[in-house]
């Protein structure tokens, strides 16, 4: 109960997590060649057979990439719902989640009965943020994506159950105070722009709602300026989550200086999203990452479509895994007049203006490049339309030089476009 | 002793845990049982939502409660047909997890592929995913949302779920699919339980062994029948309907 790491391998040194990693993807690679027909075509298309891998370099040197469009365009050449990631058995397949995507169909992930692998959280993560046996815990999930697992239950502790929706808020908040919670998985931006709407109407003490918990985990996209100055303000201890590469997820530690990516887990590596060159510790690509220990539907060499910043230096929390501060995604980038404008360069300015703060907002994105920055953005009360627009879109022009068409609705309306945690911060229309 | 690899992800022990707390999570995997290994973990299961005349209740829920929920709802899979390699998708909001729960672990035990989803019109698109690329047995717990969800981006029903053998649609999506010539179960919530309605004249089943249904003046309550962590007590529900016998066992009928 008492200990400071979960797992020993947290704070491995780094040859013997390389020893892992070699040991673990030798294996992967015989395996997902023998059974995977997406990775097996990619492979013999190169020319290489699992036997030309000989060291972690050799495959970080030869092996293919796989992203979302080919397993999309195998899917759509063959019929195969898993576009060819499958690698065992259909029989051993107990449960299909997705993403969340809202383009076009999702990504579909596989998990088996026993499920050894394949999952996307892990119980040091969850020990390092907090959660302890004998504990109750706010257990607000969406239904998507491996919902056949019991994290929580596995650990010791209690779940208690909420609907990931603003209309359960209330709920919530009465039960922090009924059970003294000490973790919550997890929060995202609608639910505290539900809380932070709960508190101007009746005056809620959400201090002292949070004051019993170690860890709140916050995921679904990036956390804005005015949300965290939120939870410093509550006294919400949150931890951050994202996305490994489609291949499980990485959270930010007691330090909260980068997520952590589990390289026993996985083989964690970053690009250059041109030209396929590694990135060293200390630059910025894409993430691309190749599951180890996922024996189902595992990602082989992955180009995550993440930009992000890495480093493999020791973290202030001892653990020696590599790190990672995503920066955007490849596809959310817009080309105004040739100019690149991502989600987070108006983010700021957007939450600077105090009808807007929530930061709903969406880029209104046809295509890549356009010839106008159009904006959809979420307000709150009852303000002059036109006022508003002309300061949001002031306030936006400083921060990224571009003046923006800005197009105004109610944040209770600008919610609807999207999941339950999140708006996608880019559409087409 | 299971020789598979460990990796530290599963029953709370880490990936260099000792041979002897390997062995005591032998067969310990998706809440099977209260943690063998861990010490303190929690007698509870988990704390559920059930949804009263008065609004929604806390009520927990013990591992001993849960197991006897999953024998209930094994018998509806088979009622529903769902076997071995059958594909059975879910539909509800996370709240009603301890409500589905025994499903989803009945359907897992026997060998069904499952995938989950939820009622609203925006996830209605991954419903209509899985129903096209999958034959698709049972869909469990479709609303009027989804629907919706559905037919706003242009689907018509009957195709969408033209495949699909076996719904169990809440409220007003059962007309609705009726009027799109299917055939769909009724699914009711009634606090702590479901009731299924297979629509066959005989009533709706509910899990009489662990729980008592009364129609006072024709707004049901519920009682537990059996000890369980939570005791309700003709704990009044947001519906009306009748208890009636049928096939020697009691059965609800519902006044809609």
């Amino acid at each position: 109960m008492d200990r400071r790491y979960f797992d020993s391998v947290e704070t491995a040194p780094r040859h013997e997590i390389e020893a892992r990693q070699w040991a673990r993807l030798r294996e992967q690679v015989q395996h997902t060649f023998a059974r995977s027909p997406l990775v097996r075509r990619e492979w013999e298309k190169a020319g290489l057979s699992p036997d030309d891998i000989r060291s972690i370099d050799d495959f970080k040197a030869r092996a293919p990439f796989i992203d979302k469009a080919a397993i999309q365009a195998f899917r759509a050449e063959t019929g195969d719902p898993m576009g060819g990631v499958l690698a065992g058995d259909l029989s051993e397949v107990a449960l299909y989640g997705t993403s969340s995507g809202t383009t076009g169909d999702p990504t579909m992930f596989a998990e088996s009965w026993t499920a050894r692998g394949e999952m996307i959280f892990t119980p040091r993560d969850i020990w390092e943020t907090g959660l302890r046996p004998g504990d109750h815990l706010i257990d607000v999930q969406m239904v998507i994506r491996s919902i056949g697992r019991l994290y929580f239950q596995d650990m010791g502790a209690t779940p208690i159950f909420f609907h990931h929706d603003a209309s359960d808020v209330a709920r919530m908040l009465s039960a922090c105070v009924r059970y003294r919670p000490t973790w919550m998985f997890h929060i995202s931006s609608p639910l505290i722009y539900a809380l932070e709407r709960m508190e101007a109407e009746t005056k809620v003490d959400l201090r002292d709602a949070f004051s019993s918990f170690r860890g709140v985990i916050y995921g679904g996209e990036p956390m804005g300026r005015h949300n965290r100055d939120l939870m410093e303000r509550w006294g919400v201890p949150v931890f951050e989550f994202t996305s490994l590469g489609d291949c499980g997820t990485a959270w930010e530690c007691q330090a909260r200086d980068g997520f952590h990516a589990w390289e026993d887990l996985v083989l964690f590596e970053v690009i250059d999203p041109v030209s396929g060159a590694p990135v060293e510790s200390g630059g910025r690509g894409e993430m691309v990452c190749t599951a180890l220990v996922d024996k189902v539907d595992p990602l082989i060499r992955y180009r995550s479509g993440d930009l992000v910043r890495w480093t493999n230096e020791k973290c202030a929390c001892g653990r020696t895994h590599a790190r990672y501060w995503p920066l955007g995604r490849v596809g959310d980038e817009t080309l105004v007049n040739g100019r690149s404008v991502m989600p987070t360069d108006v983010w700021t300015a957007i939450e600077s203006v105090p009808e807007t703060a929530a930061g709903l907002f969406q880029i209104i994105r046809p295509q890549r490049d356009l010839s106008e920055l159009k904006l959809r953005v979420g307000y709150d009360g009852q303000p002059e339309l036109n006022d508003l627009a002309a300061r949001v879109a002031k306030a936006v022009e400083a921060a990224t030089g571009i003046r923006p068409n800005v197009e105004l609705m109610p944040n209770t309306e600008i919610l609807k476009f999207g999941p339950p945690h999140k708006i996608p911060r880019t559409t087409r229309q | 002793m299971s020789t598979a690899p460990h990796y530290g992800l599963i029953g709370g022990a880490p990936s260099d845990a000792s041979a002897e707390t390997l062995r005591a999570l032998e067969g310990y995997n998706r809440g099977h049982r209260k943690n063998p290994v861990v010490a303190c973990a929690s007698d509870m299961w988990a704390v559920g939502c059930a949804e009263t005349a008065e609004g929604p209740v806390d009520y927990p829920v013990s591992w001993t409660d849960i197991e006897s929920d999953e024998a209930w709802a094994k018998e509806m899979l088979d009622l529903a047909g769902v076997g071995r390699g059958d594909f059975a998708f879910f539909s509800y909001i996370y709240s009603r997890s301890a409500h589905t729960w025994p499903w989803l672990k009945m359907g897992f035990e026997r060998g069904a592929r499952l995938a989950t989803g939820m009622p609203t019109q925006w996830d209605a698109y991954r419903l209509e995913m899985y129903c096209r690329l999958f034959a698709v047995k049972l869909v469990f717990g479709l609303t009027p949302e989804a629907l919706d969800g559905l037919e706003g981006a242009g689907h018509r029903l009957s195709e969408v779920f033209g495949k699909v053998e076996r719904i169990i649609a809440v409220g007003e999506a059962w007309r609705r699919l009726r009027e799109a010539g299917l055939a769909p179960w009724k699914l009711h919530w009634l606090g702590p339980i479901v009731a299924i309605d297979p629509c066959d004249g005989a009533g709706a089943r509910f899990d009489y062994k662990q729980w008592t249904l009364e129609g006072d003046g024709g707004r049901l309550t519920i009682s537990n029948a059996l000890p369980r962590a939570c005791a309700f007590t003709r704990t009044p529900l947001a519906a009306k309907g009748r208890i009636g016998v049928a096939d020697g066992e009691p059965r609800l009928f519902m006044e809609e």
